[in-house]
C-alpha cells in the first residue's frame, strides 16, 4: 500500500503520450475541414480560429479525461462489499490552486486576445451594425439584403437592380447591408462566412473579400415564422468579372419594368403595419 | 402542534424576526431588477430612437403638475410608514394614513391617465410611459395589502392586548413592509423623475 | 432558545380544508370556472374598445383575462386565498409554518406546508412536464428523421420545438431547487422548515398552472417563436403565443419567489454551529441559483408584461415602426436568460460535488474554492448577455468585451472542475451509481464547455451562432449537465426520500444506456452544426439526411434510457420493494444521519454542528469506531 507508484508522474506521461499522438490528428487531420471552408478571406479566417480553438482544447479535454480515466483505473475500490475504506483526508492544496488559476486565466486571456485580434482583423464576416467598427480596406460593392417572411431579396444600388438571386464578383470587397422589413432574419452565407441577422429598421452591415469562383448557399438562420425552414437560396461568385457584369446586364433587363417602381433605395424600410413592400 | 412529541424544541424566536426583515430586503432587490427592465427600456428605446418615433405627433407629454403631486403623495405615504413604524404608538394611525395616501396615489395617475392626451401607441416614449406607470401602479396596490394586514394585524392584537400573539413579531412585520415600500416609493421617484422631468 | 417563542399563537390543524375541501380537484373546477369568467368578461371590454386591441388581429384581451382568472381560481380553489383574506382582517395565519401531515395520499393534492410534502409535490410535478417535454423532443427527431417526407408540417413542428424548449428552459429551472432543495436544505442546515412555508407551496402551484397554461397554447393555434419568443414575430403570433406569456410570466414569478425563499432560508435559519464555512456544498449552489432566480427572473416577468401590453394595450415596445425596437426584446430577454442558463448549471455542480466525496471517501477537496468558483458564475452571469447577439448588428463595439467577459466565465467553472478533479485524486472510489452519473456529468459538461469557447469565440461563432452546434452546445451542458446531476441525486438521496431501494443493476444498466445515448444523440449535432444547419428548421440540405437518422434514432434510444428509469422507479417500488437502510452509502451529511422514513418533524431538538462538513478521510475515521458525522447533534 505505502510502495505505490507514482501516479502523477504516470499521469503526465500518460497526457504528454496522448497529445503527441491527438495533436497531428488533430492539426493536419480534421482542421483543414473545419467550417466553413476557404472561400473567401472571411471564412478562411474563421477556419483559422476553429483550427486554434481545436488545436488548444485538444490538451484540455484529454487532461480531464484522462485523469478521469487513471483516477477510476488507480483509485476504484474492488471490493464494494467490503469494509468502508477512507481515503487520504487531504482539503486543498494552496499552490495546486494557484497554478490551476494561472494557467486557466492565462489560457482564457489568450484566447479572448486572440479571438479579438482576428475580428478586428477583417470583421470575420459578421453583422457590425449601422457603423462598423472594422472596414477592410478598398473599394466595396455594395449589396442590400432584404429579408421577409420567407425570401430573401438583394438590392444593388450601383446598378439600380432588386433581385431574387445573389451573384458576386470575384476578388472583390463586397459589403452587405442587411435589413429586414417585417421581422427578425438572419443573413447566413455558410460558404461566405458571412452572417448578419436581418432587423427591422436596422442597417446592419458585413464585410466579405471574395476569392475565386464559389457557390454558396444563403440560409436564414433565425426563427422568422412557419416558413423559416424554406428561406434559403442558392448564390454564387462568378467565374470573372466580366460574368459578374454580365449578369448584372441580364438581370436589368429582366427586370427592368419592376424597377420603375421600387422605392427610394435606402438603409432601411418601414412598410406600413402588417405590410409587405420592398 | 398537536401531532409532534413533547420533546419537540421550538425553533429559535430570532429566525422569524429575521427571516423577515432579510425577505423584504431581496424583495427589495427583485424590484429593482423588475424595476430596471423599463428604466432600460426607457434609455435604450430614447437612444435608439427607431424610426424617429420617440414621440409621435405633438402633445406626447403628460402634464407635470400631476406627475409631481402623484409622485409627492406616494413620497409622504413611504415617509409616514416608514417613520410611524419606529414608534409604536404612533404605527396604527401612520399606517393608516400612509395606506390612504398610496390610494390617492394610485387615483391621482388614473386622473393622470383620463387627461393625458394621447395613446400608449404614439411611439416609444408613450410605450413606456404607459407600460411602466401601469406596473408601478399594480406594484403600488400590492404594497397596499402588504400595509393594510401588517397594519390589520397589529390593530387586533393591540385589540386583544397582544394576548396570545409575537407582539415583536407583528413589529418587524411592518418595519419589513415600511422598508420595501419606502423602497418602492424612492424607485418610483426615480420613474416619475425619468419619465415627467427627464 | 428564548421564552418568547412559546408565544406564536397556537395553530390549530387545517379545519377549514375539512369542511370546503381546499385540494386540487376544487382547484381545478375554480380555475376553470375563473377562465370562463374572466374571459367573457374580456369579451365585453374588446366591444367597448375594438379599436385598441386591433394590432394582432384577435381578442388577446380576453385571452390573457382568461389565463389570469383561470389561475386565480385554481389557486383559490387550492385554498391560497384563504390566507391573504384572513391576513386582510389581521388574523394570525391559521396553516401553521410545518405541518405535520396524517399519511395517506391527500396531502399531495392540496396547500401543505410540510417541506417534504412539497418537495415531492415537485418530484411528481416536474417528471410529468419533464415527461411532456421530452415527448416533444422524440416528435422533434420524428419530424426531422427526412428533410422532405413530414409528419408534422411546418406549424405544427414550430409548436413542438417552442413548448419543448420552454417547458425544458422554463419550468426545469425548478428542476433541482424544487424537489431537492426544498427537501435538504431545512435538513441540511437544521431548520426542518423554510423561510416561509406557505410561499414554498405556491411556488408549486404556480409553477403546476403555468405548465398547463403552455400546454393551452394547442388549442390556440399554438406558437412560432422558440422558447426565446423573439420580437416582432412574437406579434405576429395568434392566440397561441398568449399561452407562452402567460407560462413564462407563471414561471418567472414561481421562481423568484422560490430563490427568495431559500435564499432568505439559508440566510437567516441556519441552526448553532452551521457557520457559512460548514455549509455543505450543495446550499452553497442553492446560494449562487436563488440569488440568480431573485435578481434576474423579475426582469423576465417585467419584459413579458411588456409583450402582454404590446399585445393587449397596444403600446410599442417592440414595434420598429413605431418607436419600439426588436433589440429590446433580445436584450431584456437575455439579461435574464444568461443567468438563467446557469441557474440550470449551478445545482448541477452543487450535486455532484455534494455527492463526490461520499463515494471517493475523500474530504471535499478545495471547500473554497468550490464555493467560490460557483458564486463567481453567478456573477459573472450578468455580464455576458450579449454573447448571444453577436452577430445581431446590436454594440458590434463591444464584441471583444463580451467576448473576453464570456471566456472568463471558464474560470469559475473550471473551479467545479479542479474541486472536482481533485477529491478524486487518491481517493477510494466507490464506483455506485450515482457516482457514475457524477462522473457522466463531468465528461458532459466538460465538452458542453469545450464547445462553449468555440461559441464565445466571435470569428468562430459567425458560423456556429443559431447552427445546430449551439443546440448541441446547450443539451450538453444542460441535459448532460443538469439531467446527469439530477439523476446522480435521484440514486442517491432517492432511497432517503421514497423510502426503499432503488435497483442496482436496473440502475447501471440505466446509466450506461443514458450515457451511450445521450453522447450518440448530442455529439454528431455538434458535426451537424458545423456543416451549416440551422436550428429550428423543418427542412434540411439532403446530404445531412443520414446524420440527422442517426441522431434521431439515437434520440429515441436515450428517450427509451428514461423510461428505463422511470420503470425502475415503479418496479422498485411496487414489486421488489426493499425499504432503504438509514445510511445505504456511509454518508456523513446530516440527512443521512436520520432515520429512513425521515419522520414528519424532522428532527425533535435543533441540531447543533460542528466540525468539516466533509469528514470524510484516514485521519478522521479511526478503524472500527462509528465515523464522526457532519451533523453531530
Amino acid at each position: 500500500m505505502r510502495s505505490e507508484p507514482n501516479h502523477m508522474r504516470r499521469f503526465v506521461a500518460l497526457w504528454l503520450l496522448a497529445n503527441a499522438i491527438m495533436l497531428p490528428i488533430v492539426i493536419f487531420v480534421l482542421a483543414p475541414g473545419m467550417p466553413p471552408g476557404n472561400g473567401t478571406e472571411q471564412a478562411a479566417g474563421q477556419v483559422v480560429d476553429n483550427t486554434v480553438l481545436l488545436a488548444l482544447s485538444t490538451p484540455v479535454a484529454l487532461g480531464v479525461l484522462l485523469f478521469l480515466g487513471y483516477t477510476i483505473w488507480a483509485f476504484r475500490e474492488r471490493n464494494l462489499d467490503g469494509p468502508v475504506l477512507d481515503g487520504p483526508a487531504v482539503t486543498g492544496n494552496s499552490s495546486v490552486q494557484m497554478w490551476w488559476l494561472i494557467t486557466t486565466t492565462a489560457l482564457v486571456l489568450f484566447l479572448a486576445g486572440f479571438g479579438s485580434v482576428r475580428l478586428l482583423e477583417d470583421g470575420s464576416g459578421g453583422g457590425q451594425g449601422p457603423s462598423p467598427l472594422v472596414v477592410p480596406s478598398g473599394k466595396a460593392l455594395q449589396v442590400q439584403v432584404i429579408g421577409q417572411q420567407w425570401q430573401f431579396t438583394y438590392r444593388y444600388p450601383a446598378y439600380g437592380l432588386e433581385t431574387n438571386s445573389l451573384v458576386l464578383p470575384p476578388d472583390t470587397l463586397v459589403e452587405f447591408h442587411v435589413t429586414s422589413l417585417d421581422v427578425i432574419h438572419s443573413f447566413w452565407a455558410y460558404q461566405l462566412g458571412v452572417k448578419a441577422d436581418a432587423n427591422p429598421g436596422v442597417d446592419n452591415i458585413a464585410y466579405v473579400e471574395t476569392r475565386g469562383p464559389l457557390s454558396f448557399e444563403v440560409r436564414c438562420a433565425e426563427l422568422c415564422g412557419v416558413w423559416h425552414g424554406y428561406m434559403y437560396n442558392p448564390g454564387k461568385v462568378a467565374s470573372s468579372k466580366a460574368a459578374f457584369a454580365s449578369w448584372i446586364q441580364s438581370q436589368q433587363q429582366k427586370y427592368s419594368a419592376a424597377s420603375k417602381v421600387l422605392p427610394p433605395y435606402s438603409h432601411t424600410y418601414f412598410p406600413g403595419p402588417n405590410g409587405r413592400s420592398g | 402542534m398537536d401531532a409532534v412529541s413533547s420533546g419537540y424544541q421550538q425553533e429559535p424566536h430570532q429566525w422569524r424576526l429575521r427571516s423577515l426583515s432579510a425577505g423584504a430586503k431581496m424583495w427589495c432587490g427583485s424590484t429593482s431588477g423588475f424595476m430596471g427592465a423599463f428604466l432600460f427600456a426607457y434609455f435604450y428605446l430614447l437612444a435608439l430612437d427607431p424610426n424617429h418615433s420617440w414621440k409621435i405627433g405633438k402633445n406626447v407629454n403628460p402634464s407635470g403638475g400631476l406627475g409631481v403631486a402623484i409622485m409627492a403623495v406616494f413620497v409622504l405615504s413611504g415617509l409616514l410608514l416608514w417613520l410611524g413604524s419606529r414608534r409604536p404608538a404612533d404605527e396604527i394611525t401612520t399606517g393608516v394614513v400612509a395606506i390612504v395616501l398610496a390610494v390617492v396615489g394610485i387615483a391621482l395617475q388614473f386622473v393622470d391617465y383620463g387627461v393625458l392626451g394621447f395613446g400608449p401607441y404614439r411611439g416609444g416614449y408613450a410605450s413606456v410611459f404607459y407600460g411602466w406607470t401601469a406596473v408601478f401602479t399594480l406594484g403600488a396596490l400590492g404594497g397596499i395589502y402588504w400595509m393594510e394586514t401588517s397594519v390589520a394585524a397589529l390593530w387586533r392584537a393591540r385589540k386583544n392586548g397582544f394576548a396570545d400573539t409575537d407582539e415583536e413579531l407583528l413589529r418587524v412585520g411592518l418595519q419589513s413592509c415600511a422598508l420595501w415600500w419606502s423602497y418602492y416609493v424612492a424607485l418610483g421617484v426615480l420613474m416619475y423623475v425619468v419619465l415627467y422631468l427627464v | 432558545m428564548t421564552a418568547t417563542a412559546n408565544r406564536v399563537p397556537a395553530q390549530s390543524p387545517a379545519r377549514q380544508r375539512g369542511l370546503l375541501g381546499f385540494n386540487m380537484l376544487t382547484g381545478i373546477i375554480l380555475g376553470v370556472v375563473g377562465w370562463w369568467v374572466f374571459y367573457l368578461l374580456g369579451g365585453l371590454i374588446q366591444g367597448y374598445t375594438n379599436h385598441g386591441f386591433s394590432q394582432t388581429g384577435q381578442n388577446d384581451v380576453q385571452i390573457m383575462l382568461g389565463y389570469l382568472g383561470g389561475v386565480i381560481g385554481f389557486l383559490g380553489g387550492l385554498g391560497f386565498l384563504n390566507y391573504p383574506i384572513q391576513r386582510m382582517m389581521g388574523y394570525p395565519p391559521n396553516i401553521p409554518d410545518h405541518e405535520v401531515e396524517e399519511p395517506g395520499l391527500g396531502k399531495y393534492f392540496r396547500l401543505t406546508t410540510d417541506h417534504k410534502v412539497v418537495s415531492q409535490q415537485y418530484f411528481v410535478g416536474i417528471a410529468f412536464f419533464f415527461f411532456v417535454g421530452g415527448l416533444n423532443a422524440m416528435l422533434i427527431r420524428t419530424e426531422l428523421l427526412s428533410p422532405t417526407t413530414h409528419v408534422f408540417g411546418a406549424q405544427q413542428y414550430l409548436t413542438l420545438v417552442g413548448v419543448h424548449g420552454s417547458m425544458m428552459m422554463g419550468m426545469m429551472t425548478s428542476g433541482v431547487l424544487g424537489p431537492f432543495a426544498n427537501w435538504l436544505v431545512p435538513l441540511m442546515i437544521g431548520s426542518r422548515r423554510m423561510a416561509f412555508p406557505r410561499m414554498e407551496s405556491l411556488t408549486f402551484w404556480l409553477l403546476m398552472a403555468a405548465g398547463v397554461v403552455l400546454i393551452t397554447t394547442v388549442f390556440f393555434g399554438g406558437f412560432q417563436t422558440g422558447w426565446t419568443g423573439y420580437e416582432p414575430l412574437a406579434n405576429q403570433g395568434t392566440a397561441g403565443y398568449d399561452a407562452y406569456l402567460g407560462f413564462f410570466g407563471l414561471v418567472s414569478i414561481s421562481m423568484t419567489l422560490l430563490g427568495l425563499n431559500l435564499a432568505v432560508t439559508i440566510a437567516t435559519m441556519r441552526a448553532p454551529g452551521m457557520t457559512w464555512s460548514r455549509l455543505p456544498i450543495f446550499c452553497w449552489s442553492v446560494v449562487a441559483t436563488a440569488a440568480l432566480m431573485v435578481l434576474a427572473a423579475p426582469m423576465l416577468t417585467a419584459t413579458l408584461l411588456m409583450g402582454i401590453s404590446d399585445r393587449t394595450l397596444y403600446t410599442a415596445f417592440f414595434d420598429p415602426g413605431l418607436g419600439g425596437s426588436a433589440y429590446l426584446w433580445q436584450n431584456l430577454f437575455w439579461v435574464f436568460g444568461h443567468p438563467e442558463v446557469y441557474v440550470l448549471a449551478i445545482p448541477g455542480f452543487g450535486i455532484v460535488l455534494e455527492i463526490l466525496p461520499v463515494f471517493a471517501r475523500k474530504p471535499l477537496w478545495g471547500y473554497k474554492i468550490a464555493v467560490s468558483g460557483m458564486l463567481g458564475v453567478a456573477i459573472f452571469s450578468f455580464f455576458v448577455w450579449q454573447h448571444h447577439l453577436f452577430v445581431s448588428g446590436m454594440n458590434a463595439d463591444l464584441r471583444p468585451f463580451y467576448m473576453l467577459s464570456t471566456e472568463i466565465i471558464s474560470l469559475p467553472t473550471g473551479f467545479t472542475f479542479l474541486a472536482f478533479m481533485a477529491t478524486l485524486w487518491r481517493g477510494r472510489i466507490r464506483l455506485t451509481v450515482p457516482m457514475l452519473f457524477c462522473l457522466g456529468w463531468a465528461f458532459n459538461f466538460l465538452f458542453g464547455g469545450i464547445s462553449g469557447v468555440f461559441n464565445s469565440d466571435t470569428p468562430s461563432d459567425v458560423t456556429t451562432h443559431g447552427s445546430f452546434f449551439v443546440m448541441a452546445h446547450f443539451h450538453y451542458t444542460i441535459m448532460g449537465g443538469l439531467l446527469f446531476s439530477v439523476m446522480a441525486a435521484m440514486y442517491y438521496w432517492g432511497p432517503k426520500m421514497f423510502g426503499y431501494k432503488l435497483n442496482e443493476r436496473l440502475g447501471k444498466i440505466h446509466f450506461w444506456v443514458m450515457f451511450l445515448a445521450f453522447n450518440s444523440t448530442f455529439g454528431p449535432l455538434f458535426a451537424v452544426g458545423f456543416l451549416g444547419m440551422p436550428r429550428r428548421v423543418v427542412t434540411y440540405a439532403t446530404n445531412l439526411t443520414g446524420l440527422n437518422d442517426w441522431v434521431s434514432v439515437s434520440a429515441y434510444v436515450l428517450g427509451l434510457s428514461l423510461l428505463l428509469f422511470l420503470f425502475n422507479m415503479v418496479y422498485s417500488w411496487m414489486y421488489k420493494r426493499i425499504p432503504a437502510e438509514d445510511n445505504p452509502w456511509h454518508s456523513r451529511s446530516i440527512e443521512f444521519q436520520l432515520p429512513t422514513p425521515v419522520p414528519a418533524q424532522d428532527f425533535d431538538e435543533i441540531p447543533v454542528f460542528s466540525g468539516d462538513p466533509y469528514p470524510y478521510g484516514e485521519a478522521l475515521a479511526p478503524a472500527g469506531a462509528e465515523p464522526a458525522t457532519a451533523g453531530a447533534y
